[in-house]
């Protein structure tokens, strides 16, 4: 357990910050595109 | 498919800018993301993946969508001096006003619902929710803000078979003004607060 938590401690340590910060932007962009338009896909019937 | 693209497409704009200009790519710290999240995932479950969007009742539909555009209002002004969220919560403000005008659904004509999918008239009719979406089938007479509905296609487009609104134009707009502003160089002070 303690080699675990050393290695994700490591593992979270190295993430680059700004890499980490453009997905949460751009992850949190696209959720509030797709709620805020989400364009009609014919109610279902073309699936 | 299209808002994912101008999202795409702005974000590559705003790198190629960068790089030509010979800075770094910067993010946003948007606040509230949770809220996003909290709008989004109920809205994918109920209006979006087959496997569960004819689970909602159609009675529930409008209260939860109505529901839904208010926690992106507020996440949309929490946010709203960041770069393109002025587009981004015009455009969804837009959305807003047309569905709760007309019931708590996005009105589309009869005539667009026939372009889009032509030949299933027997799969949908005027003043009932359009299959398991958010739209509701209504003549532009008895449209609220008729302008606002989902009244754009792509003509010639067979295998992009969409209805869109003016509101959508603008969120598409406002994701990619977002997206390319941040590679350009900060301007103010206000910028440099929200911006990595």
């Amino acid at each position: 357990m303690k080699t675990i938590a050393r290695d994700l401690n490591i593992f979270v340590a190295n993430l680059n910050t700004n890499k980490v910060r453009m997905i949460i932007m751009l992850v949190t962009l696209g959720m509030f595109v797709l709620g805020a338009a989400a364009p009609e896909d014919a109610g279902g019937f073309l699936h | 498919m299209i808002l994912l693209t101008a999202v795409v497409l702005g974000l590559c704009a705003g790198m190629a800018r960068a790089q030509v200009l010979k800075i770094p790519y910067r993010s946003l710290d948007l606040k509230v993301i949770w809220l996003a999240l909290l709008a989004f995932i109920p809205q994918l479950l109920a209006f979006t993946l087959p496997a569960t969007r004819s689970k909602l009742p159609d009675t529930w539909a409008p209260f939860l969508l109505v529901g839904l555009q208010i926690a992106l209002l507020a996440f949309a002004w929490v946010n709203r001096k960041q770069p393109g969220f002025w587009l981004l919560g015009a455009g969804l403000l837009l959305n807003f006003a047309v569905i709760v005008l007309n019931g708590g659904l996005m009105p589309i004509s009869p005539t667009t619902v026939e372009r889009l999918i032509p030949g299933m008239s027997d799969q949908w009719q005027i003043g009932a929710r359009l299959g398991t979406g958010k739209d509701i089938v209504l003549l532009d007479s008895a449209t609220r803000l008729w302008f606002l509905s989902d009244r754009f296609i792509f003509p010639g487009w067979p295998k992009i078979r969409v209805a869109f609104s003016l509101g959508d134009v603008l969120i598409a707009a406002g994701a990619f003004w977002m997206l390319w502003s941040l590679g350009g160089q900060q301007n103010t002070e206000q910028d440099k607060k929200g911006v990595q």
